[in-house]
């Protein structure tokens, strides 16, 4: 392990990283003595916790920088429990260093012990939990275009094409056109259906 | 100075920017635009008041900003203020750079 973190502080503007597990604490270290064991161990500690959060908010986050005056903290989810913690000078080409982590991820992944893999975010399955979700604007206008073609049941239906969509698809603005094909099946008219589509392509496109 | 209102014009004005929250230090949402997401600004509040608990460990000031990037390319940008903490859901094309360079400098000024 000491091998990987020795070639990203070969990368220009890194100080030191770590690897930090929740269950054996720092596997791992090059960080620079001024940062105690203890204090290595309470940092990943603390930035674990942001990966944990992700359930909870539906969120994947798996990597994230932090910009303080002295220095810039680059985090790398590794496995459900463990992540790599660089800290760079404070205008360190990201890029560059994520372009030398990235090529040595799975390295240091095929050598750690009980790397479990990150389990995917849990989708909502409840229409009513898409509705009110980051798609709630454009959902919102799906169901406008739908009652001006199918009158007052816009709303039952939505949530029925909804429930339908997520058997397949996965909540994504990305995806949204299967959901408009959905519901073409309940407008009649080809007019109409036209008419549909035009207005919530803007959705799609 | 610039007001919440003044900021909130100024930010939904670049592209690429899908939701926007405001909130004040003890986590109340004072504004948001874009797509509704309650969810936004508790975790924006979370994750700087969790930037900030690192700091007698680090031994570091700040914090001024943080990039949380997922999956899928989108990136969710936190700017810390003094009274407030902005949170910022941009699109996977956009440079986190580019929008932190134009708002970061607004963000000491606002008073609530």
């Amino acid at each position: 392990m000491q091998t990987f973190l020795k070639e990203i502080k070969a990368t220009p503007g890194v100080l030191g990283s770590s690897i930090y597990t929740t269950k054996k604490g720092i596997i791992a270290t090059n960080l620079p003595e001024v940062f105690k064991d203890d204090a290595q161990k309470r940092i990943g500690s603390i930035l674990q916790r942001i990966f944990k959060l992700n359930e909870t908010v539906k969120l994947d986050v798996n990597s994230f920088e932090i910009q303080y005056d002295e220095a810039l903290l680059l985090v790398k989810r590794l496995c459900s429990d463990s992540a790599l913690i660089i800290i760079c000078e404070p205008d360190a080409k990201v890029h560059l260093i994520n372009m030398t982590v990235s090529m040595l991820t799975t390295e240091m992944l095929n050598s750690m012990e009980n790397c479990e893999k990150i389990p995917p975010v849990q989708q909502p399955q409840d229409p009513e939990e898409v509705l009110t979700g980051p798609l709630a604007q454009d959902l919102a206008l799906v169901k406008r275009a739908l009652a001006k073609r199918i009158g007052p049941v816009a709303g039952i239906t939505l949530k029925k094409a909804i429930k339908e969509w997520l058997k397949t698809e996965r909540p994504e603005k990305s995806n949204l056109k299967n959901l408009i094909e959905i519901l073409l099946l309940e407008i009649d008219g080809n007019e109409s259906k036209r008419g549909f589509v035009e207005e919530t392509n803007k959705l799609i496109t | 100075m610039a007001t919440l209102e003044e900021f909130k014009n100024t930010a939904t004005s670049l592209t690429g920017i899908n939701r926007l929250v405001v909130v004040a230090r003890d986590g109340t949402v004072l504004l948001h635009s874009g797509k509704q997401n309650d969810r936004l600004g508790d975790y924006v509040a979370y994750i700087a008041i969790t930037a900030e608990q690192l700091k007698p460990y680090l031994g570091f000031t700040g914090p001024y900003h943080m990039i949380m990037e997922q999956i899928s390319g989108d990136r969710i940008v936190t700017l810390l203020g003094e009274q407030i903490i902005i949170g910022l859901d941009l699109d996977s094309h956009v440079s986190p750079a580019i929008i932190i360079d134009q708002l970061a400098p607004l963000v000491d000024q606002i008073r609530i």
